[in-house]
């Protein structure tokens, strides 16, 4: 087990390696020039010249990627020029922010999902069957920022029940507040994934109630509750291990999105400002970060597979 | 004697949209106690959809009709609850292949003792040593840590001990075994086999063995009962029907057992066994039947005693003519 999780750690460097350096070619293939940011209608060429010299903005792209990465390595992550503010310091400050939103997001997606996807397979057809086909179905279709609109209208425009922005009120600092905030951004960022995973949820439960030992513990008693939300859900769990290590990319990128429109003060933020901004050293940074937790969430989701299934560690 | 277990007048019938296939036709079984019960067939002769009927293990689109009754209780009028008290206590089922009838994320005492505990009413610590108790019984040793084991980690023979360790740990008034060595290689098959034999006079229940093999049957069962299309075609003391095989779809199978002694070739039944998709009329086993006479095709025969407790399905026993002595 170990070993097994030290092998996929020693993986995942390169992983990050190549992201490091393909993170850094896009911004370099992008239109604009750090310099932008600092030169006003009065700046002469010769000024600007000095600029880029002094930022190291002439040296070549391999000697600039060397320089950027190994100040990376030192934690020197630069500085972010639009607040002046070290870029790694505003990153730590913002990560626990969206790790909370995408966990919560996971977590109601995956409980929620699984739950609707035992219930739809207890009877195929149905009318619980059939009724969740169609809400996931919907849910499959509508965009997101679509939903966050309708639900921002609704709940907060209309009924005034929920905070419209913002992860706190200004002057509360209770768990209570903090879950009002939390409601409609994790609703829209877990609606996609639970209509996915009740799908398929429904058809791997359906599959494991034709295998052997289902038809053994019935031979010896068990209920069908605990047949169902027992033993077949944690065989047909195994594989959803994979799709959601899988859907983490999307997930993260839909944080982004929702972070922008509940202003939740997130990774995603952040980094959206950074692009609108033209900050050259905090687009970096979020960029990495961002690999590096869907590179981090896929390692997890190869350990966990390990935990639940004692067949991985014997291959091991 | 009162038996343990009585089916009377069985019929399964499956039920899908474009057909019907009767799988078990007015089947009669009694089981009485300390006996091992052979019910022998090819495939598709109903016998494993005779006795998962017992249990109410088959699908919903079974309909079945009959009297089945354990001791004085009626099994087929039970709600589920009461149902549920009897599987695996009152009769325990192991099954063809111990490679997949194990969960195989969780260990072998999670489900031993889960099942212990539902019947038993013991606590955790009492449910997890009978279940070792019963390991060792069963021949497994270092019973301890094999507890904490997988079922990957044990072999297809051990895994097959592993089910009747947990079926007998519940001393279930029946076992129905169905199929217990088919996935198992020979060798193996001949110790569970006597394991089988073993806890069953130790425990002192009642046995029905489901298998396709007339050796295992003469090796294991006291008496048989030789099933084709769904119905009985003979029954007997396992000494009878083996001295005097009375059907001819019996004298078909011994034919195409091997045997070292008689130095015959193996002759094969001809034909498959067919799914019956409308109710029988006539005698199943008819259009392979080698001997078939013209009242075959004019009447279903009945099961009629040849001699006591030996009961044939045949038109020629009736006129009297065909007891092939070996």
């Amino acid at each position: 087990m170990v070993r097994l999780i030290l092998k996929r750690i020693l993986q995942a460097i390169p992983m990050l390696v190549a992201v490091s350096i393909i993170s850094f070619m896009l911004i370099q293939i992008a239109p604009g020039d750090p310099v932008s940011a600092y030169i006003t209608p009065e700046s002469q060429p010769a000024d600007i010249e000095l600029m880029r010299e002094k930022m190291g903005l002439n040296d070549s792209i391999i000697t600039q990627y060397l320089r950027w990465s190994s100040s990376l390595l030192r934690g020197d992550w630069g500085y972010s020029y639009s607040n002046h503010r070290p870029v790694a310091e505003q990153i730590v400050e913002r990560v626990p922010a969206t790790l909370m939103l995408m966990g919560s997001a996971l977590l109601v997606s995956i409980v929620s999902g699984a739950f609707l996807g035992v219930l739809s397979a207890i009877k195929p057809g149905g009318w619980i069957d059939r009724l969740v086909s169609l809400g996931s179905n919907i849910a499959i279709s509508i965009p997101g920022f679509w939903l966050a609109m309708v639900l921002l209208y609704l709940f907060s425009l209309k009924l005034g029940w929920l905070p419209s922005i913002g992860m706190r009120s200004i002057g509360v600092n209770t768990t209570t507040d903090l879950l009002k905030h939390m409601i409609m951004p994790v609703i829209v960022l877990s609606f996609q994934d639970t209509a996915i995973i009740s799908r398929y949820v429904r058809s791997r439960v359906m599959e494991e109630l034709k295998e052997d030992y289902v038809l053994t513990e019935i031979a010896y008693g068990a209920k069908k509750s605990d047949i169902y939300f027992r033993s077949v859900l944690r065989n047909s769990l195994l594989p959803l291990i994979t799709i959601v290590g899988m859907s983490l990319p999307r997930l993260l990128s839909g944080a982004f999105i929702t972070e922008s429109i509940f202003g939740w003060p997130g990774l995603g933020q952040l980094g959206i400002n950074a692009v609108l901004r033209y900050d050259y050293s905090m687009i970096m940074a979020t960029t990495l970060i961002a690999s590096g937790l869907v590179i981090l969430g896929s390692l997890l989701a190869d350990i966990l597979y390990g935990v639940i299934d004692p067949r991985i560690q014997e291959l091991d | 004697m009162k038996p343990i277990l009585t089916v009377e007048d069985l019929h399964v019938h499956f039920v899908s949209n474009s057909e019907t296939t009767y799988a078990v036709n007015g089947l009669s079984i009694k089981l009485y106690s300390q006996e091992i019960l052979g019910i022998v067939g090819e495939s598709g002769s109903g016998k494993s959809v005779a006795v998962k009927s017992i249990l109410g293990l088959l699908p919903e689109t079974a309909q079945i009709s009959g009297k089945i009754a354990l001791g004085e209780e009626r099994l087929d009028q039970l709600n589920s609850d009461r149902l549920r008290q009897i599987r695996g206590k009152e009769i325990a089922m192991i099954f063809q292949d111990p490679m997949t009838s194990l969960n195989p994320l969780f260990t072998i005492s999670d489900q031993m003792t889960r099942v212990i505990e539902r019947h038993l009413h013991l606590d955790k610590q009492g449910a997890n040593e009978l279940a070792e108790l019963w390991l060792r019984r069963v021949g497994i040793t270092d019973a301890k840590r094999r507890l904490n084991q997988y079922p990957h980690e044990f072999s297809g023979g051990m895994r097959q001990r592993v089910m009747i360790a947990m079926a007998m740990s519940l001393s279930p008034r029946v076992l129905i075994a169905d199929e217990p060595t088919t996935a198992l290689d020979v060798t193996i098959q001949k110790q569970i086999l006597g394991l089988i034999r073993q806890m069953e006079s130790e425990v002192q229940n009642s046995v029905i063995l489901i298998t396709h093999d007339l050796g295992v049957v003469a090796n294991t069962c006291h008496r048989m009962v030789v099933m084709y299309g769904g119905m009985i075609m003979e029954q007997g003391n396992v000494s009878d029907v083996f001295s005097h095989p009375a059907h001819p779809y019996t004298q078909g199978l011994m034919d195409s057992l091997p045997s070292e002694n008689n130095g015959r070739h193996l002759v094969p039944i001809p034909g498959q066994p067919a799914i019956a998709t409308t109710e029988p009329k006539l005698c199943p086993f008819l259009d392979r039947c080698p001997k078939s006479i013209s009242t075959c095709f004019q009447k279903m025969p009945v099961l009629t005693e040849i001699k006591q407790d030996h009961l044939v399905r045949c038109w020629l026993v009736e006129q009297g003519g065909n007891d092939e002595t070996i």
